[in-house]
């Protein structure tokens, strides 16, 4: 097959204008009634010419010679009308716009939006692509228009790139629900690049909103997406969420039960492993059961514990998996002193979630933890805390 | 067949048979296909008489007098008996366990029957499983077609896809009737049809997308994709013209990224167009990739890493050249089920010389 002899309408070009103007651009002049045959012979002359002007200067930019293909480019842009051939303005558009000519890009893409609808696969392109140059020139509100309109035309290729663009230009506060069905909408076309990216962000979003386990939820899901990029990124957020939340978890945990500070010692080891020895104050009942060591936490409840410095620093690099093992020790310590809070905390980042296998290998009555703090009302909002999972049952 | 020295065995003809070796064939196939002696004689005789004919075509009597065995008694055994080729298939499956299969591949070859404008055509169609160290003809198809190879005829095009298809489920059956459970680990085999003589033929895609949870079908360079691919916002929007204007330049040492084939509206059952080079040709190729995951979890990019790596696979897998060693090209038999049979009793003789099949003597 010949390619350079295929001619091929493209699928969302409209057949020429008739209006007068259109055809004046064309070179045509005005033209008779019957000249219709004739006008559609040089309609089809001009879109082949157009056609084979940009697929040479294709090839040439691809061997390099890049002077031959702006000569190329130029005889196209000649022929091409945004009417008959509005595929080759909006790449003569892009080629406009990657050499800097703004203006230009622009006018062209405008030109094609008056010819072919944003409900259109061109005119979607086109609005698209004008939005990017719009928001370059920070002209965000017009830019969100056209992303609106762009995603009534766009096919499924395109989608997911507006779904993304056009939520990434919304006030993600104002308008909260939009926004995440946006993503959601992203993560749903299973782009290969922007459904995990959008995986992530949509956990950012929940983390932020507070609601931990739906952040892990898709932080996870990104992150078993093994996107090179984007998996990547969830799993330092899912272990700075962990590591942050198992943070707050043993603060809280000592504020619940005060340290004496004459008693506070920190001694250097390998691990730079702080050691603190303290005489446990309860302040509810539920504490005060467990600093006395019932339910079969014996051990536990021997008012020391020890902690590795490194946990208080939320290390985003090169964090892994395995981690969330020795995290876990740290935390059944911490768990031992103030179980209520830190169930609270767990409760909700790991019911039915990567850690909760690994919790239930380590502490097979962790349900009796989670019965515990149920009913508390030492003011460190115990009672109001999740059930683990019941394990116990 | 060992491979260890694949370009030097694979592009020779088999060599032809000592009397040892037809004693050895003979007695296995006695144990195959029943206790017949001279049904077993015959068809050793039969390979023994193809193997040893003068170069050019080899007609049925030429055989008979080599082999040193009546005329219709060949033509009665290759033709009417009944004979058990599950059993002969089974035994050249057992040379190649499922778990060493790398891919199970595809090749034609055509022989043109009657010369002439009103010509006749015999297509071989046959099934290689492909280990680390060894490839084995496993399946045989044959086709009388009135059309030379290429034809745009959609009935002779179905047939061809039809036989392809059988030959693919016939060899997961065989493989079954021998591993039982155990095929089931090793079952997702892709499938590689090199040969870009099928092109871009959805049917043939749809019917191999039944049978098999992976294929890599090759297309010409000049093929046409009637079906769009995903494309970036900032892509040229002209359909091209070719596949190889893709892919154009192909890279000498890597595989380009594979081109996504949209199929409706979803990313369901996703097929791409890849291409590679080997031995500085350019090869183009339809896969579809099998990614395992859960339900919610985006596929990423881990379906175009699979691409890669089946394209990687088809483009190191050579062609055995099965049916042009076993001189099954020369064959003029009449009929199509004598030439499949003699195609698959031939074929135990490779795994039997190489001793990796229990028909050694």
């Amino acid at each position: 097959m010949n390619a350079d002899t295929t001619i091929e309408r493209c699928p969302g070009a409209a057949m020429p204008a008739r209006d007068s103007n259109t055809e004046v651009n064309d070179g045509i002049g005005t033209l008779r009634q019957g000249d219709r045959e004739l006008f559609e012979i040089l309609a089809v002359e001009r879109e082949h010419e157009a056609r084979l002007r940009m697929r040479r200067q294709r090839r040439l930019a691809r061997a390099g010679d890049e002077l031959a293909a702006a000569r190329e480019a130029e005889l196209a842009q000649g022929v091409s009308t945004p009417a008959l051939t509005p595929d080759i303005e909006l790449e003569l558009a892009a080629r406009d716009a990657s050499l800097g000519r703004r203006e230009e890009a622009q006018r062209r893409y405008e030109a094609v939006l008056n010819v072919l609808e944003a409900s259109t696969p061109l005119g979607a392109t086109a609005a698209f692509r004008l939005a990017h140059l719009l928001l370059e020139q920070r002209q965000h509100r017009n830019a969100v228009d056209l992303l609106e309109r762009a995603l009534h035309g766009a096919d499924t290729s395109l989608r997911p790139h507006i779904e993304f663009a056009l939520a990434g230009e919304l006030d993600s506060v104002r308008y909260r629900g939009r926004v995440q069905e946006l993503y959601e909408a992203a993560l749903l076309s299973d782009h290969p690049d922007l459904a995990p990216g959008a995986a992530v962000v949509l956990g950012a979003l929940r983390e932020s909103d507070g609601d931990l386990a739906m952040a892990a939820h898709f932080y996870e899901l990104a992150i078993r997406s093994e996107h090179p990029v984007h998996g990547v990124d969830a799993l330092a957020r899912l272990n700075a969420l962990m590591h942050g939340r198992a943070i707050q978890a043993i603060g809280d945990a000592m504020r619940c039960v005060p340290w004496p500070r004459d008693t506070n010692t920190v001694e250097a080891s390998e691990r730079d492993a702080a050691r603190v020895s303290h005489e446990s104050s309860p302040c509810c009942q539920l504490c005060s059961t467990h600093a006395h060591g019932h339910d079969g936490h014996q051990a536990s409840s021997s008012r020391q514990f020890t902690l590795s410095v490194p946990m208080y620093g939320l290390r985003t690099s090169g964090v892994e998996l395995a981690n969330a093992s020795f995290l876990l020790g740290a935390i059944t310590d911490a768990l031992a002193l103030a179980r209520c809070e830190l169930a609270l905390v767990t409760g909700s980042l790991w019911d039915g979630g990567p850690w909760s296998s690994a919790l239930d290998r380590r502490q097979p009555g962790v349900a009796a933890w989670g019965k515990v703090f149920d009913g508390c009302d030492c003011g460190h909002g115990h009672g109001s805390g999740r059930m683990l999972r019941s394990t116990d049952s | 067949m060992a491979l260890s020295d694949p370009t030097d065995k694979l592009d020779k003809p088999t060599a032809p048979m000592a009397q040892e070796e037809l004693d050895a064939l003979e007695r296995s196939l006695s144990g195959l296909v029943g206790g017949y002696l001279t049904r077993t004689r015959t068809l050793a005789g039969a390979v023994y008489g193809l193997l040893r004919a003068p170069e050019g075509p080899v007609r049925t009597p030429q055989i008979a007098s080599a082999a040193g065995v009546p005329e219709h008694a060949l033509r009665r055994v290759l033709d009417e008996i009944d004979l058990d080729e599950a059993a002969l298939r089974h035994e050249l499956v057992r040379g190649l366990p499922a778990h060493e299969l790398r891919a199970l591949t595809i090749e034609t070859a055509w022989i043109e029957i009657t010369p002439g404008e009103n010509g006749k055509w015999r297509q071989i169609i046959s099934l290689h499983a492909h280990g680390e160290e060894r490839v084995l003809p496993i399946g045989w198809a044959v086709l009388d077609v009135p059309l030379p190879p290429g034809s745009p005829v959609r009935g002779v095009v179905e047939l061809e896809i039809r036989a392809v298809s059988a030959l693919v489920a016939q060899a997961a059956r065989d493989y079954q009737a021998q591993e039982g459970s155990k095929f089931g680990t090793a079952a997702r085999v892709p499938v590689v049809i090199r040969d870009p003589a099928f092109g871009p033929d959805r049917a043939l895609r749809s019917a191999l997308g039944r049978l098999t949870s992976e294929y890599w079908i090759g297309v010409n360079g000049n093929d046409k994709l009637e079906e769009p691919l995903e494309h970036e916002p900032y892509e040229p929007l002209e359909v091209p013209a070719s596949v190889a204007e893709l892919f154009a330049p192909v890279p000498s040492v890597s595989i380009p990224e594979p081109r996504e084939i949209r199929a409706g509206t979803a990313r369901q059952g996703r097929e791409y167009l890849t291409a590679g080079r080997r031995d500085g040709v350019a090869h183009y190729g339809i896969t579809r990739p099998f990614v395992a995951s859960e339900p919610g979890v985006p596929l990423a990019r881990r379906p175009q890493r699979r691409a890669v790596k089946l394209t990687e696979l088809a483009l190191d897998l050579r062609d055995t050249r099965a049916a042009h060693r076993l001189r099954l090209t020369d064959l003029r038999h009449p009929k199509t089920v004598g030439a499949r049979r003699l195609a698959l009793v031939a074929s135990l003789l490779e795994p039997m010389r190489a001793g990796v099949a229990q028909v050694t003597p």
